[in-house]
């Protein structure tokens, strides 16, 4: 899976191969966003409001994983 | 253990709090726009990301609290951590835990409040997200699922940062991060005998510039010391935050003297650029450095860092704005 895989689409991410340590915790926060976007529309809110929240939480969360990404990939280099 | 003893065990609680790297770390825009959509979504004033020291509540984010901690003895988030469940308190004004907590007698006026439970893998409440209201209130279910979903959230951000051992500020290693590696490093360089350096900076007067500018800009100087720092590494060289404004590079295959070249191009280079902002004109910063060569004598780690740290220090006393290498052991 990459981070430009994640849903919904992060607006800016690159094609990032997501290492195996980190695939767990990326399904759960893919699970997560998915339960709050049933609560926002549950809650009657807006669905311009609940794909602005979920745009904001999905590229944050896709910028941290690029950089955790990126600092897993050199610290292989000292495994 | 079991899941009620955990909520018992405080000691265990504020170890696995300590594990996580994250208090007292700086502001990072992931948990600062969750507190912003709480306060959106929910319609109240304060939302924080509460975090619950042994004596301490320190906020990782923060809206309408102007405090950045407060005792743990008046936080409402340490009853929320004794308890799986969602704490609701409808009018903290007929509460007596609450009603004449220096929170709601004094600013913010808390009246009312939702915290959720930030639970960790192993199972411990390491603190809160809540939002709290000035007037009393009642959260619906729909509210306290919403609430619960960011809280959700909020826990994988923290598991991100824990996996992945990066500072997001500056992109080095957190410290944790960095002394894993440092180790491996170590036992390598003495399991063949070959040379190794470490060099620990330190900003000079930094507390001077966030004082005077801001913790902002002070946070855009740390970043811009890791860039400096980073084009100079190789590949194979570890760069660690290791606090507030203090940094370590581990240097492979590289003597004492050589990282002595290394730290004093950093110096000068720290030292000669103009550090450029936003939101304020360029401000010149220096920073002290301590190199140490690992020698087969230092048992531990630990015994190396602290020979760095020792040289930091006699840099800082020389001074500041200066490197001072080590003796050979």
């Amino acid at each position: 899976m990459r981070i430009d895989q994640l849903q919904p689409t992060p607006s800016v991410a690159e094609p990032l191969e997501i290492p195996a340590e980190l695939l767990a915790s990326v399904q759960r926060h893919q699970a997560h966003l998915a339960e709050l976007i049933v609560s926002l529309r549950a809650a009657g809110l807006g669905e311009d409001v609940v794909d602005a929240s979920i745009r904001t939480l999905v590229d944050s969360y896709a910028d941290d994983l690029t950089v955790a990404i990126r600092a897993m990939m050199k610290a292989a280099h000292h495994g | 253990m079991d899941k009620a003893l955990l909520l018992d065990d405080d000691d265990g609680r504020v170890a696995a709090l300590r594990r996580l790297d994250v208090l007292d770390t700086a502001v990072e825009e992931p948990f600062e726009k969750i507190v912003t959509l709480v306060r959106t979504v929910l319609a109240v004033p304060v939302a924080t990301v509460t975090l619950v020291d042994r004596d301490r509540q320190w906020f990782k984010a923060r809206r309408g609290m102007e405090q950045s901690e407060t005792p743990r003895a008046v936080s409402f988030c340490t009853h929320t951590i004794q308890q799986r469940d969602p704490l609701i308190i409808e009018n903290a004004l007929a509460d007596p835990r609450f009603a004449e907590s220096p929170l709601v007698v004094g600013p913010p006026y808390v009246r009312s409040y939702a915290g959720i439970p930030l639970r960790t893998p192993e199972g411990y409440n390491v603190g809160a997200l809540c939002a709290m209201d000035t007037r009393p209130r009642r959260f619906s279910p729909a509210d306290i699922a919403i609430l619960s979903n960011f809280a959700n959230i909020v826990c994988d951000e923290l598991e991100l940062r824990l996996i992945a051992q990066v500072d997001h500020l500056t992109g080095a290693l957190t410290r944790r991060g960095f002394v894993d590696q440092a180790q491996r490093e170590m036992e390598r360089t003495l399991r063949y005998g070959r040379a190794s350096s470490l060099i620990m900076i330190d900003v000079d007067h930094f507390k001077r510039v966030n004082d005077t500018y801001g913790h902002s800009i002070g946070d855009q100087v740390l970043k811009q010391i890791a860039s400096i720092a980073e084009t100079t590494l190789r590949p194979c060289d570890l760069f660690g935050r290791l606090g507030g404004e203090e940094f370590a590079l581990l240097m492979p295959e590289t003597s004492g003297a050589a990282a002595l070249v290394v730290a004093e191009r950093l110096r000068n280079t720290i030292a000669d650029h103009p550090m450029t902002l936003h939101g304020g004109g360029p401000i010149h910063v220096t920073a002290s450095f301590g190199v140490a060569e690992l020698s087969a004598s230092f048992n531990t780690l630990t015994a190396w860092l602290e020979r760095a740290d020792t040289m930091l220090y006699a840099a800082k006393s020389g001074g500041r704005n200066r490197t001072q290498l080590a003796e050979p052991m």
